[in-house]
């Protein structure tokens, strides 16, 4: 019985992706208590809305393994959107291409800037992107006073509405499919390649690796350059999903991402994260948020649950770095 | 005979299903230096953990007493009630406070929870005097070198007036004139009663302070003896289980072409932009020669291999290699040149604390063990268990965290790391700090392997008894500046002393 309970402790505390699971199973139960919960359809609806809080979660994962943060996601998010919306619309560009050139043009620029902030001039991740955040929210927000990007191309709604084997039991959204291959690819740069090696090297000890040869400033400014990229892509996946590019679309959600990965048992210190961990993580957080709505608990109500689930995230970290000294 | 004040009886502690300590008594009496010594990995520092309550009662067996009565220590803040004051290996303070805040961290002199800075300041004086430390005590810890850092550790240990002091390996930072002054300081508070543990793989100076000597190997305890009933020899001899027949092993190695060279070296100071702390270095080395930068501490003979390296900033300086110059702007051109340079605070610089033994191992080479861009795990391992034969590193497991390894361990991996970029020119700053007397002579043999290979090694150590046995020729640094050369031969221990501390020949 003992050593049962040690086993718990063991993978509660040492498989530290999977500490996650039990709030999983816990909240799950309680939301059952709605039949929808469990239907099939909110499951699916689940899914594809841990998507696009995954995505972003990705490139903050290597963000916070390498030992920074970004506040800026949810600004480059609805910036994203906003400026796909528009190449559509008003210059014309063809969807696939302006799906491209918005998510590598808004990468490039707000990862660029808060990567030469934080690593050319120094100051510290949160106040760059915290500025960045607000220079984002302040240039979308205003060039459409407002007002969303609407209507939008046919085809491009159907990227973030649609779904493989449409009505089936094996239905798919197409995000989550999209979700999905970027976990698969990133869990695996981040543990197989010399770039996922830099990243944790950087995050674990900085000096150690310049030491070693590590480009550490043009790796790290690369980290945020990705992170924004993601963000982007995830932006205007939502605003494909949501039919309109909204320009107050993401606040808050640098938060759900944040929490997403520090949940998913990637630790605060930098150095070690995974990417199962963080999907894990970005599942629990919308599977939170699903599931309040569902029993009725009021949208104004829910921002404090994230509050403590974050500060519960966090302890755990703090607790379990404890431990292992 | 004075009374025996502590007592640990019969300590085991484990970790995990391996024995750090099994069954191990110790017992310190009043006013006495007990001095621990064994070599890396012995449990010398895990013994000294359990004393203090780093490791909480319960997760060891056996019994601390103090003047007999039986001691459950929860955390260390409960054996400095106790009056143990321990000065750990691995110095852990915080390096964005200032040295007085570091001092009496946890222990601010206050008048009813208001802090008076000016009483905080006066007495963080006293502490910092009394070690022999000359820098304001409001300066922050990270602007100071490894040895102030320990004098720091020592001061605040000092200033909880503890009756029981442990030092684990203090002075292996420490030059040999700030340890002068901390023998002395020992001897004072022996003399006031107060007793004193003692961890060193330094046996001139253990055998100079102690009274007794306790000898731990694998976990351990082999014997205690007085110091006058026993002799370098035979503790080497209990400590490693064999013989060492030669320190140094040097060997006559055919010495080729000039590899590397460095001229006009110079490097601002870092405390004042006015003053240069490395003005004007210039010296040579050939393929094959061992060459020993002698110098005091603040003489920039670390300056000076980190600025080679394109760690620090260079002022001005030109470097050939093979006699035509080359450009290193940082540490990535640097190995790409073929140097490479075993940096002097290993917990600092030299590995990464989130790293298993292989990552950090492979940290300067896994780009080049890599296949297309993607990591080769067993390729890297095989890399890996190759130095941790080859150079005889004790660890369980190459996946372990590289924490778990004991102080001289880590040193070794993080040597590897080095050799594995396999270097033209290497650069060794206190290559042997914290490592016991037998993987020292094991180190020793891999220089001189390195250097009959053709590799330029060039080495710095505070030991100059290390250097005097190693090197092939001497540049002594004073002030800045290339105060002498000597080859092999020349010079002895003292006239190099002379030389650094006089500047002169
Ligand atoms: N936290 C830990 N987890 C697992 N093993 C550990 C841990 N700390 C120490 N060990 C192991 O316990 C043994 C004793 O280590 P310890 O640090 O006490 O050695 P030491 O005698 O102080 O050596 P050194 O002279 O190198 O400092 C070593 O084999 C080490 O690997
Ligand atoms: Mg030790």
């Amino acid at each position: 019985m003992k050593r049962v309970g040690k086993a718990i402790v063991d993978v509660v505390l040492g498989v530290r992706e999977m500490g996650v699971l039990i709030p999983l199973a816990i909240a799950m139960v309680i939301f059952s208590s709605n039949p929808i919960f469990m239907s099939r359809d909110n499951i699916i609806n689940i899914l594809r809305n841990t998507s696009f809080v995954f995505i972003t979660a990705i490139g903050m994962t290597y963000m916070i393994v390498s030992g920074a943060f970004d506040l800026s996601v949810g600004a480059v998010y609805a910036f994203a959107g906003v400026m796909c919306g528009k190449l559509m619309m008003e210059a014309g560009f063809p969807v696939w291409l302006a799906i491209l050139a918005a998510t590598a043009l808004t990468g490039l620029a707000f990862g660029g800037v808060n990567g030469f902030f934080v690593h050319k001039v120094g100051l510290p991740p949160m106040l760059a992107t915290l500025a960045t955040m607000n220079i984002a929210r302040g240039i979308v927000t205003g060039i459409q006073q407002g007002n969303p990007v609407y209507p939008l191309p046919e085809g491009f709604a159907a990227i973030g509405q649609g779904s493989l084997f449409k009505g089936s039991s094996f239905e798919l959204p197409f995000v989550v499919l999209i979700a999905v291959s970027l976990g698969v690819l990133s869990a695996w740069a981040l543990k197989k390649t010399v770039y996922g090696r830099a990243i944790c090297a950087i995050g674990g000890n900085i000096e150690t690796a310049r030491l070693a040869g590590i480009s550490t400033k043009s790796i790290s400014i690369s980290v945020f350059i990705l992170v924004s990229a993601l963000a982007s892509f995830s932006g205007i996946l939502i605003s494909s999903r949501l039919g309109s590019a909204q320009p107050n679309v993401g606040v808050g959600y640098e938060m759900q991402t944040i929490a997403a990965v520090v949940i998913g048992g990637t630790s605060l210190q930098g150095g070690r994260g995974t990417i199962i961990g963080t999907a894990l993580g970005a599942l629990f957080m919308t599977t939170v948020a699903n599931g309040m709505t569902l029993i009725r608990i009021s949208p104004f109500w829910q921002q404090l649950v994230l509050g403590v689930v974050l500060l519960a995230a966090c302890s755990m970290d703090y607790v379990r770095n404890q431990f292992r000294k | 005979m004075n009374d025996t004040v502590l007592e640990m009886n019969g300590i085991s502690k484990r970790f995990g299903g391996v024995a750090a300590l099994s069954d191990v008594s110790i017992d310190l009496r009043e006013g006495e230096i007990l001095a621990i010594v064994g070599e890396n990995g012995a449990g010398k520092s895990t013994l000294m953990k359990v004393l203090s309550g780093s490791y909480p009662a319960g997760s060891y067996t056996g019994t601390i007493r103090i003047d007999g009565a039986e001691q459950r220590f929860a955390s260390p803040a409960d054996s400095e009630k106790a009056g143990i004051a321990m000065i750990y290996q691995e110095i852990s303070m915080h390096l964005d406070a200032s040295i007085a805040e570091n001092i009496f961290l946890g222990n601010l002199p206050n008048a009813s929870g208001v802090i008076n800075w000016k009483t905080v300041y006066e007495k963080a004086r006293q502490y910092t005097d009394m070690v022999g430390l000359n820098v304001p005590v409001r300066q922050t810890l990270r602007k100071l070198s490894a040895s102030q850092q320990q004098l720091v550790a020592i001061a605040r240990a000092l200033s909880r007036n503890p009756r029981f002091l442990v030092l684990d390996e203090p002075t292996s930072t420490l030059t040999e004139s700030e340890a002068d002054v901390l023998f002395n300081i020992l001897f004072r508070l022996k003399e006031r009663g107060i007793s004193s543990i003692y961890i060193s793989h330094k046996l001139k100076e253990v055998l100079y302070l102690a009274d007794r000597i306790t000898i731990l190997r694998d976990g351990r305890k082999i014997s205690t003896r007085q110091i006058a009933e026993t002799s370098i020899d035979l503790t080497v001899e209990e400590m490693v289980n064999r013989k060492i027949d030669e320190m140094y092993p040097k060997r006559a190695v055919p010495i080729g072409e000039e590899v590397f060279r460095v001229e006009n070296l110079e490097v601002v100071h870092p405390l004042t932009n006015s003053k240069l702390i490395v003005d004007g270095v210039g010296f040579s080395v050939r393929s094959g020669e061992i060459l020993g930068l002698v110098g005091l501490v603040g003489s920039g003979r670390s300056e000076t291999v980190n600025a080679i390296f394109g760690a620090i900033r260079r002022k001005s300086g030109e470097l050939f290699l093979d006699g035509r110059p080359v450009r290193i702007r940082n540490p990535r051109d640097a190995i790409r040149s073929g140097l490479a340079l075993l940096t002097e605070d290993r917990k600092k610089d030299g590995f990464v604390a989130a790293f298993n033994v292989t990552l950090n191992a492979t940290l300067a080479r896994f780009r080049q063990l890599a296949r297309h861009s993607v990591i080769d795990r067993r390729r890297e391992e095989s890399a890996a268990s190759e130095y941790v034969d080859k150079i005889n590193i004790k660890l369980r497991d190459l996946r372990d965290n590289i924490l778990q390894l004991s102080g001289g361990n880590q040193q070794k991996v993080v040597l590897s790391k080095w050799l594995m970029t396999r270097p033209r020119v290497l650069f060794l700053d206190e290559p042997t700090r914290g490592i016991d007397v037998g993987a020292k002579a094991q180190i020793y043999e891999l220089i001189c392997d390195l250097a009959q290979e053709g590799i330029a090694v060039v080495m710095i150590s505070s030991e100059l008894p290390e250097l005097v046995g190693m090197c092939d020729r001497f540049v002594v640094l004073s002030e800045g500046k290339v105060a002498a050369e000597r080859q092999r031969g020349e010079a002895d221990e003292e006239a190099l002393l002379r030389l650094a501390t006089l500047g002169m020949g």
